[in-house]
């Protein structure tokens, strides 16, 4: 059975954030809500790095290891997925996430929150797939037909890479052992100089 | 002296008016238009697996991004 999963190539990276976009649009995200972004470290230096961030989809999901009403579920292609009817927008999974995936929607005052939503791997949640329902407390459901996240998909460096694990893993390793990885990447003396290493 | 005049409805019965008032306009309000369906698909249908890698966008991406680097 396949195992969907992100894979960003940092080296390819240009936070161009057509990711983020790409996902906004696709599902309709309200406004205070990035299912995706994209972390930079060291910017404006040199060695500077972007890597695009979304749900991990954990293997061992920390998220559905807090919460106290059980909504999360594991598809059988291990895309973590939750419901927004069971979803009590308590905010443990925010705390629990190593990624900061979950977010939540500001719907009143004094701090309250709404219910949680978060990357799906395009793959919708607990409703009929294609429904109206579906798209609008899930987003859009392209894994159902026959499609990969948009993020990925539209990515125009190929830095970000999603689908089948084993797959993509190959694609990112036969990448790496041609060009070569940080300071041993092809062009990288020339585009930085000589004296920095990363 | 002078005593102050008898209000038709007191200070306390008028909220109790207000809330009687608002319980009967709920009761005689149409009733929903649906009922609320929550999570309609059962637990082996939503676990399912939906990824197709036969299908043709899956297979043009991943050719696509084996082009060499």
């Amino acid at each position: 059975m396949a195992r969907m999963k992100f894979l960003c190539d940092a080296d390819r990276c240009i936070e161009c954030n057509a990711c983020v976009t790409a996902c906004k649009n696709e599902h309709e995200v309200p406004w205070g809500i990035n299912r995706r972004r994209v972390v930079t470290i060291n910017d404006g230096k040199p060695g500077e790095r972007s890597v695009s961030m979304a749900c991990m989809h954990c293997t061992d999901a920390p998220c559905a290891a807090v919460c106290p009403v059980d909504c999360f579920y594991t598809t059988a292609d291990a895309v973590v997925l939750h419901s927004k009817d069971l979803c009590i927008g308590c905010g443990y999974c925010f705390y629990a996430c190593p990624f900061g995936a979950p977010q939540y929607p500001k719907v009143g005052n004094f701090g309250s929150r709404g219910k949680m939503d978060k990357c799906t791997f395009c793959a919708g949640g607990p409703e009929a797939d294609g429904s109206k329902e579906e798209y609008e407390k899930y987003g859009a459901n392209r894994l159902a037909e026959g499609k990969l996240p948009l993020c990925a998909e539209m990515c125009s460096t190929k830095s970000l890479l999603a689908g089948d694990g084993d797959v993509i893993a190959q694609i990112y390793k036969e990448r790496v052992s041609r060009r070569g990885y940080g300071s041993g990447a092809w062009g990288w003396q020339t585009a930085y100089r000589e004296t920095i290493a990363t | 002296m002078k005593s102050e005049p008898k209000e038709k409805l007191g200070r306390r019965d008028f909220l109790r008016a207000l809330g009687a008032g608002a319980g009967v306009a709920v009761a005689s309000a149409a009733p929903l238009a649906a009922p609320a369906a929550a999570d309609t698909e059962n637990n082996d249908e939503k676990r399912k697996a939906r990824y197709k890698a036969d299908s043709a966008s899956v297979q043009t991406y991943y050719r696509v991004n084996r082009f060499p680097s």
